[in-house]
């Protein structure tokens, strides 16, 4: 079965490019705009993970993390911080309300954000 | 005052107070004895006058009642009545008057009978005038009414001389038939008055009438028989009080002279006149005036006597006394030996011996007197010089302690120096006790704070009360524990509040002051109000991440947009397509990593980045990141010489940090290196520091250019006009890295002939840095 990844991003063309890849790599993906959204996603959808922006209106990604979290079925769903921000104090937020990973998209190449994805999938 | 003197007054005051006083005794007992004896005397001789005179009258009344009893006037009287031979009877009876009447008393000078009418019946002397009417006189009146009349004294019109009438009612039987009289001249009367013996020389005896008249003759006036009037206070008396019987009474008046008498009198009843006796005062004190003045002779007499006795005595009793003063003043001179004692047994005596005694023992006090005030003289002098001395030595002291004190007000003028400094810091500087209780707030303290220097002095600095309180528990006890336990600075940010609620942040460096022996006198804390730099930072922070952040996203787009392009996913791409794309793609990189680099150098100059140091091996750091330039350096062909040192021991330090450090050293090394060169790396332990060299045999930097090579941006010429990209960040970011850890960078290079960095890095390793960034 083909795994689900939600893509929570407010950048159109981030988005677009992102999920054509992972597309192309064989996932599902679906998206959100913003963390309002992919919070009502999610429960719909009910990804495999989750590849989460920072900075994004209405709800920003740290607010939707706390709130997914907080859910049932958001616990422990494995969530990958996906950001231009490289706050260490973001970081450590992250960290504490569980993700796998915070990356920094201008420093990686889709082809190996490919791989972490699929190494986190696993786990 | 002279003993003399002294004995002679008080003499003469006795005498004189003895004589004074038994003079005012004498005198007035004597006063009083004479006055009394006069009195007597007086009252004595009233009384015998009175009663001659009252004799005298009583003389005349018996005549006249002897007369009133004669038969022959009474036959006559009653013939008479009968009116025979009135004329003849008259006549018979005028003879019988004439021949035995008249003749019985020479002072009686007329006889006459009246009838019962007060007709004049017979006369001794007034023949013719037989029947003259005497109806009214008052002879005839009295006589009727009383029986017997006498009168006072009075001028007897008739017969021209002072005489007295009296007159008697005759009875023939039961009848009244007439009355006689008899004009009487008062010579025995005035005899008794003018009997004068034993009034002195102004003694006087005298009657006076209810006219207050002198019916008698006077001793001072002549003729003064009722001629002088005698209104005197005496008379008055005698004739107002006899009815009290106060006849008798000795006054003391002004006579009709106005001279002072003393005086007694006596009513006489018969003749409703007063007798007067008086005399002088002044010749009745007499005698006593006589006594007086023999008494104040006397009196000084005995005076003058005790003058002279006293004179005497008092020389007698001084002689002694003399001589011994005498003595005394030889002694005085000098002469102890002297002898002024007498043998003498009065007191005069036994002082004399008892000062020739004292002048021995005087004597004998003085010849010790002597020798001790030598021997004392010596002592002082002796004392005088050490006493000299010892203020030569104070002298010194003082000239010391005037140096000290210049000393002394030098530091304190030093003193109040800091002082002011101190209190006019901008900074906040408290000094507090060993429990942290605040003895000192500077008045920075007041500003940042908020508390005022009362309400601050006494509190526990950094307690609930004032502005702390506000970091975790931990913190404090960290904090005490540094300065009061390990007695090391303390130094950190420290978030507090100011009183009025506002929140604000300190950078604090909190220090104990530790006395000569190592102990803690008490703690000193400054704190510089940083808020407004933490404000400014953040703001700087806040725009450095965003502008990373919005610089970073449209690279992401391009990023991977190329990417996929050239990955084949969106269609194939051919030739100069793919070698196009690449381009961009590669421009888009050196793009991401200036921006990466600039946020890392933005995070060194604002001091935000946070070093984490763990205990690391600072090969494997090397290795990890050398592995990631494996494919370059099998492109340039370039040689890699390794020289690691077995078991290097750990070092603190931040791995991340140090792999930026080796990723950008290495990166140069490949990068700036020609075609076949090599690449070195050094990595081992020199006096408890890492030393890593990595060398290159690339471009190198040329020599004008080496004092420029650390700073931002810099590329050197040769490197800009090569094919080579560059930031020209990496240096800058190693330095600072580096040196943050407590170690040192160098290099040594030539243009052309390489560059060779040499890096050492202390074994303690870097210092924990609470940051609010990573470099990355």
């Amino acid at each position: 079965m083909k795994k689900k990844i939600l893509i929570i991003e407010d950048e159109e063309t981030l988005l677009s490019v992102l999920s054509k890849k992972l597309e192309k790599e064989g996932f599902q993906v679906v998206k959100a705009k913003n963390g309002e959204e992919g919070l009502s996603v999610f429960v719909k959808e009910q990804p495999d993970l989750i590849l989460l922006d920072i900075i994004m209106p209405v709800m920003d990604g740290m607010e939707m993390l706390k709130r997914l979290r907080e859910t049932e079925k958001g616990k422990d769903v494995p969530v990958v911080i996906l950001t231009n921000l490289s706050e260490a104090g973001k970081t450590a937020e992250a960290l504490e309300q569980g993700v796998f990973d915070y990356l920094v998209k201008s420093d990686w190449k889709l082809a190996d954000l490919v791989e972490k994805i699929k190494q986190r999938i696993k786990s | 005052m002279k003993i003399k003197t002294k004995i002679f007054l008080t003499l003469f005051l006795t005498s004189l107070i003895f004589i004074i006083s038994g003079a005012g005794v004498f005198y007035y007992s004597a006063l009083k004895d004479f006055r009394s004896s006069t009195d007597d005397r007086l009252e004595t001789t009233i009384f015998s006058k009175a009663q001659s005179a009252e004799l005298f009258l009583e003389v005349l009344k018996t005549r006249i009642i002897d007369f009133s009893s004669d038969g022959f006037i009474k036959k006559s009287l009653v013939d008479l009545q009968k009116d025979k031979n009135k004329t003849k009877v008259s006549q018979a009876l005028s003879e019988h008057l004439v021949l035995n009447k008249i003749l019985v008393d020479k002072n009686i000078y007329d006889v006459f009978v009246l009838d019962t009418e007060g007709k004049l019946v017979g006369a001794a002397n007034l023949n013719g005038r037989i029947g003259q009417d005497f109806s009214q006189e008052s002879f005839f009146l009295r006589a009727k009414g009383r029986g017997v009349s006498i009168s006072p004294i009075l001028w007897d019109k008739e017969f021209n001389q002072l005489g007295i009438i009296v007159s008697a009612q005759v009875f023939s039987g039961e009848e009244f038939v007439g009355i006689v009289v008899n004009r009487v001249r008062p010579d025995n009367l005035f005899s008794i008055l003018e009997d004068r013996r034993g009034l002195g020389q102004s003694g006087e005896v005298y009657i006076a009438d209810t006219q207050r008249q002198i019916a008698s003759p006077s001793r001072f006036v002549p003729d003064a028989a009722l001629e002088q009037k005698a209104d005197t206070e005496a008379v008055d008396h005698c004739f107002l009080k006899h009815k009290q019987e106060e006849h008798a009474k000795i006054m003391s008046y002004r006579d009709y002279r106005g001279v002072p008498v003393f005086g007694s009198h006596y009513y006489l009843d018969e003749i409703d006149s007063c007798v007067l006796l008086k005399i002088d005062q002044r010749e009745a004190l007499i005698p006593l005036v006589r006594l007086i003045l023999i008494f104040v002779l006397i009196g000084f007499l005995i005076i003058l006597t005790f003058l002279l006795i006293s004179y005497r005595l008092s020389s007698y009793i001084i002689r002694p006394i003399k001589k011994l003063e005498q003595g005394l003043e030889i002694i005085e001179q000098g002469n102890f030996n002297y002898k002024v004692g007498t043998d003498s047994k009065d007191e005069i005596g036994h002082l004399s011996r008892s000062f020739d005694r004292m002048a021995r023992t005087i004597n004998k006090s003085k010849l010790e007197i002597d020798k001790k005030v030598k021997e004392q003289t010596k002592e002082i002098l002796k004392r005088n010089q050490e006493m000299q001395e010892q203020q030569k030595a104070i002298i010194n002291i003082l000239e010391d302690v005037e140096e000290e004190k210049v000393k002394v007000e030098k530091l304190a003028a030093d003193l109040k120096k800091f002082e002011l400094a101190v209190e006019n810091a901008s900074d906040q500087i408290i000094i507090t006790d060993l429990e942290g209780i605040i003895l000192y707030a500077n008045k920075a303290t007041e500003k940042i704070t908020g508390y005022s220097i009362k309400e601050i002095i006494g509190q526990k600095a950094g307690g609930p009360n004032l502005w702390g309180s506000r970091m975790r528990k931990n913190f404090y006890k960290k904090m005490w524990e540094t300065i009061k336990e390990e007695k090391k600075v303390f130094q950190g940010e420290i978030n507090n509040v100011r009183k009025n609620g506002a929140e604000y942040v300190v950078l604090a460096n909190i220090f104990p002051v530790l006395s000569n022996a190592g102990d803690v006198l008490f703690f000193v804390g400054i704190e510089r109000d940083i808020t407004k730099e933490k404000e400014i930072d953040k703001a700087k922070t806040e725009f450095v991440s965003l502008a990373s952040h919005q610089l970073r996203t449209p690279l992401s787009t391009i990023n991977w947009y190329a990417e996929i392009l050239l990955s084949g996913d969106a269609g194939e791409i051919k030739g100069e397509q793919r070698s196009y794309l690449e381009e961009i793609y590669k421009g888009n990189q050196r793009m991401v990593e200036l921006v990466n680099s600039l946020l890392n150098v933005s995070r060194i100059e604002l001091g935000t980045f946070v070093v984490e140091p763990k205990n690391i091996n600072i090969v494997e750091i090397a290795q990890e990141s050398l592995s990631q330039f494996a494919v370059e350096i099998k492109k340039k062909k370039l040689k890699l010489k390794k020289t690691v040192k077995k078991d290097l021991p750990m070092v603190k330090a931040d791995p991340k940090l140090m792999r930026i450090v080796f990723d950008n050293l290495l990166s140069n090394a490949v990068k700036y290196n020609f075609e076949g060169g090599s690449i070195g790396l050094k990595i081992g332990v020199k006096n408890r520091n890492i030393e890593i060299v990595v060398s290159d045999t690339g471009m190198g930097i040329p020599e004008e250019q080496h004092s420029s090579i650390f700073t931002k941006l810099f590329r050197a010429d040769n490197v800009r006009g090569s094919n080579t990209e560059g930031t020209g960040l990496g240096l800058y970011i190693v330095k600072a890295i580096v040196e943050h850890t407590g170690g040192k960078i160098t290099f040594k290079s030539k243009q052309n002939k390489g560059a060779t960095f040499y890096i050492s890095i202390p074994l303690k390793g870097m210092q924990k840095k609470k940051g609010t960034k990573k470099l990355s």
